[in-house]
């Protein structure tokens, strides 16, 4: 099986659905191009989006806050964080019903900031016994944390009505673990109460998940840790929340990162691939496909001799064979 | 090619004048003479001239930000000018105009932080 990552939720902070105005201009823009370039007939449709709309008409970046699918690993379902993208993870799950899948869920959490847990409450099949969700973290209270937001008088449910039998493991850094069929690590990372990333290994294939994590250059010493974390990943999931200048100067310490150190940490580590990820709720989509393109740029730029780092940008929905 | 600097005085103004590439490696050192050229200059008051400039990278970037801040806590201004075309994508790229005032010529720069700097600059230039 190959490894496969799916995008449940890509925005950070806080969720961020687009608005009836945005649609609207989308739905404007488009049929500006059709008027343009001549409308299609219905079965050119489709051909029609690919040749002549960007992204940012055809599609959305989505908001969904933090939620990332490992699969095509075991049977075993593999996430990392449940911030509201998870909600449509389960629903997913529920709707598939898939003969090769398990009804057993391993989450990996980066911290316990709300948008990366707020989601849970709405992850239908942890009110369904006979599932079972095993959540790993480096942090001590991950139990509390979720036990508080799943009740009064925040949430008319309390955990403890929940059906699912539900575990949860506190992991050591910087140690391999085996789990779900694979080779876990984690990386404590510069975020307010600390964030950890996580490496994941199997056959050969590595992804890593790095979010919510402020880099203060490639002259610091941790950054050494951060490169070799990264080392030859074949995707790296990226904190570019900001830009280089926000975090140098007013966004300094709100422990975010950006797209000009996600290229210069993953180009110096040798990864194959970049995704840039947590979005920064108040950039619409045009605003991140012009910085998906100013960092492919950046990485013209930026290269010296060795290969060349695929830049993406992480948007709900995709999904990523590794 | 080798990261050179130089530090020229045009009255209370220093200008610093890099050449090369400045990359994650050779940022200390750049960064050490843009801190350098603040305390060289009694006023706080110092041009970073891109004209030699190939590239900069992120941690070029942070010292520029960090001589900016200085200059800023001494009641003085660091300002950067002429910026090669592939560093002017690397300031747009990394919204760097949001951190520093960027100017044409070193002359614009100088002459927006002192009539006096700009008269020696124009001297010295004769």
């Amino acid at each position: 099986m190959t490894m496969r990552v799916r995008f449940w939720g890509t925005r950070g902070s806080l969720s961020a659905p687009l608005n009836a105005v945005q649609v609207r201009d989308k739905v404007r823009r488009a049929l500006a191009a059709a008027a343009q370039h001549g409308a299609p007939d219905v079965a050119g449709i489709d051909k029609f989006i690919d040749d002549h709309l960007g992204f940012e008409v055809a599609g959305t970046f989505g908001g969904n806050t933090s939620c990332v699918e490992i699969d095509g690993v075991g049977e075993d379902h593999v996430i990392c964080d449940l911030g509201t993208g998870v909600r449509e993870f389960g629903n997913d799950f529920l709707r598939q019903q898939r003969a090769d899948k398990s009804k057993t869920f391993h989450v990996f959490m980066s911290h316990l900031h709300w948008d990366h847990i707020m989601g849970f409450p709405f992850f239908v099949p942890a009110y369904i016994p006979g599932h079972r969700i095993e959540i790993y973290s480096c942090h001590d209270d991950v139990e509390a944390a979720l036990r508080r937001q799943h009740g009064a008088p925040s949430f008319p449910v309390d955990f403890s009505q929940l059906g699912a039998t539900i575990n949860f493991h506190k992991l050591a850094p910087d140690q391999d673990h085996e789990i779900a069929g694979m080779t876990v690590r984690a990386l404590k990372q510069h975020h307010e109460g600390d964030s950890y990333g996580w490496r994941f290994t199997h056959a050969g294939k590595v992804a890593v998940y790095s979010t919510d994590s402020e880099h203060k250059g490639q002259t610091e010493p941790s950054e050494a840790a951060f490169a070799e974390f990264f080392r030859g990943a074949d995707l790296v999931v990226f904190d570019a929340m900001y830009s280089l200048a926000e975090t140098v100067s007013l966004k300094e310490d709100w422990g975010h990162s950006s797209n000009v150190l996600g290229v210069e940490l993953a180009s110096r580590a040798g990864a194959r691939r970049l995704a840039l990820f947590h979005h920064e709720p108040n950039n619409d989509d045009a605003a991140l496909v012009g910085i998906l393109n100013e960092t492919r740029r950046f990485e013209e730029l930026s290269r010296a001799d060795g290969p060349p780092l695929e830049v993406i940008s992480a948007y709900d929905g995709l999904e990523i064979e590794l | 090619m080798a990261l050179t600097f130089s530090i020229d005085g045009y009255a209370d103004v220093r200008v610093l004048r890099p050449a090369g590439r400045v990359t994650n490696d050779e940022a200390p050192a750049f960064q050490a003479k843009v801190v350098e050229a603040v305390e060289q200059s009694g006023d706080a008051l110092v041009v970073i001239d891109f004209a030699g400039l190939d590239y900069v990278s992120s941690g070029g970037l942070r010292g520029v930000a960090k001589g900016a801040r200085l200059c800023r806590e001494r009641n003085g201004q660091l300002m950067v000018a002429a910026l090669t075309s592939v560093v002017q994508e690397i300031f747009a790229i990394s919204r760097f105009h949001q951190v520093v005032t960027v100017h044409p010529t070193v002359t614009d720069a100088v002459a927006a932080l002192s009539a006096d700097a700009l008269a020696a600059l124009e001297a010295a230039s004769k």
